[in-house]
């Protein structure tokens, strides 16, 4: 079976430094990998190029089989509607609410969308939420929030950065709902963070990303059993 | 587009806000033929930002534009008492050419000043990177409602800035020549006069598409801080006004 995602000698230079250098990365159906980095290590930037947001300097990016680099913005839009994505630092839509926001990643529906927000944001324990503005939310709801869009479109693939920033007073609860949602349905997960402990928690396959290279960690434990 | 240098950037900018343009507009069509019900909200948040929003200066400035533009042939008309060619040549030049130029003034100062401004806070925000991340096309998202509602307020701003202009005429053309509402009104709301404003509509019409596309374009730009935003407002509206000045005397030397 072909890779949801593969990085194939990627490498990006920055301002004149090289901050991504030959990375060669897969992301198989199922699989869950983690990549951990510090601060301004390029985290942010390889989920950029994975969903084709940004271009690399060399090398090649194939999102669901198909090389970004060869395929039009239209199509790169049609491949990541099948991600479900959280950006570092938050990027819901403000003015919109919360259940606008959900709306916004699964476009026109009716009575069937409008029950499957209801179920997530009750999953995410967002019900109080779903019509006040995004931006008068808190950082831990907003983050929590964004998670919800992520599953909104039963994605293939999660492509997660730091999702529990600023979620610490629910930090637990949420990490083992998003497993939940990750886990037992054979979805990819592509996680980005600092936090070594949670990336071995939710990962099968680890890297740290150190001075623009990946290297690969000892393998992670597989999940526990309060994922089944 | 930052990177070019001389002649090629301004033609590169009027080449990026004539794409955005269209794009908005067939990403917002799509959008409603599909039924999304988020354009749809959208739209009713825009129309009172861009229609009725602006009539509470825009009518005070036609009434004022109107007076001045009154004072002045009602002064002609104490010298050379020659009603008929005056108040003819008024009642055409106001919505012709006066009131136009009012409206696409105000849309340069608040069309391409408020989409430019929108866009980039919403870059800052990263929120166009959102709409991206989530399959969406953020021109249709971002500038597709927006489009919609100044293309509406267009007739709507020069039907109503026209009669405020043609009353604040009134008055000091009663007061300074002793001409009675029903005399001018009589030019006023003439055959010449009637077409004279649709060609004023089309003037402000295309006006406020080149305060749109000037929006856009200088909003597209990347933006790194929150000072980004306010310098591209002034970018915008001055460019906004340069365009609509230009097109207007290419428009009045063509016609």
């Amino acid at each position: 079976m072909s890779a949801l995602l593969a990085f194939d000698a990627v490498s990006l230079v920055l301002g004149g430094a090289r901050l991504l250098d030959r990375i060669d990365l897969t992301v198989g159906p199922g699989e869950r990998v983690g990549i951990v980095g510090d601060s301004g290590a390029g985290k942010g930037w390889l989920l950029k190029l994975a969903i084709g947001l940004a271009h690399p300097g060399s090398g090649s990016v194939r999102l669901m089989g198909q090389d970004l680099a060869t395929t039009d913005a239209d199509a790169r839009r049609l491949l990541r509607a099948r991600c479900g994505v959280a950006m570092q630092g938050g990027s819901l839509l403000g003015e919109l609410s919360i259940e606008e926001n959900m709306r916004l990643a699964i476009g026109t529906g009716g009575g069937r969308v409008a029950r499957r927000i209801d179920r997530l944001l009750l999953e995410f324990g967002l019900e109080q939420a779903a019509a006040t503005r995004a931006d008068r939310l808190s950082i831990g709801e907003q983050r929590r929030a964004e998670l919800a869009r992520a599953f909104m479109r039963d994605p293939e693939l999660l492509i997660l950065d730091e999702p529990f920033e600023g979620a610490f007073a629910r930090g637990e609860g949420l990490e083992a709902q998003v497993r939940r949602r990750i886990v037992p349905q054979g979805r990819a997960l592509l996680l980005l963070t600092q936090d070594m402990v949670l990336a071995g928690r939710l990962c099968e396959r680890l890297y740290r990303l150190e001075r623009g290279r990946l290297l690969q960690q000892a393998a992670a434990d597989t999940v526990p059993a309060a994922t089944s | 587009m930052d990177r070019l240098t001389g002649p090629r950037k301004p033609i590169a900018a009027i080449g990026a806000g004539i794409w955005l343009t269209l794009r908005a507009a067939r990403g917002m069509g799509q959008r409603l033929i599909a039924g999304d019900a988020l354009a749809q909200r959208q739209l009713a948040d825009g129309l009172p930002l861009h229609i009725w929003r602006p009539l509470r200066t825009l009518l005070p400035l036609a009434a004022l534009a109107g007076m001045i533009a009154g004072i002045g042939a009602a002064r002609l008309l104490t010298i050379y008492n020659a009603q008929i060619p005056v108040l003819g040549a008024l009642a055409q030049i106001l919505p012709r050419d006066i009131v136009p130029l009012l409206v696409g003034l105000f849309a340069s100062g608040s069309v391409s000043v408020a989409i430019a401004a929108r866009l980039g806070a919403m870059a800052l925000n990263r929120e166009i990177d959102a709409l991206e991340a989530l399959g969406r096309d953020p021109v249709a998202h971002a500038l597709g409602p927006a489009l919609v509602a100044v293309l509406l307020s267009t007739p709507i701003h020069m039907a109503l800035a026209g009669v405020a202009a043609i009353l604040g005429c009134a008055l000091p053309l009663a007061l300074i020549a002793n001409v009675g509402w029903p005399l001018w009104a009589g030019f006023a709301f003439s055959h010449d006069a009637a077409q004279a404003m649709l060609t004023g509509m089309a003037k402000v019409l295309l006006y406020a598409l080149i305060a749109f596309a000037v929006g856009s374009a200088v909003g597209a730009r990347p933006v790194r801080s929150p000072a980004d935003i306010g310098r591209r407002a002034i970018t915008a509206f001055t460019a906004g006004l340069l365009g609509i000045f230009a097109a207007a005397a290419l428009w009045t030397g063509l016609a």
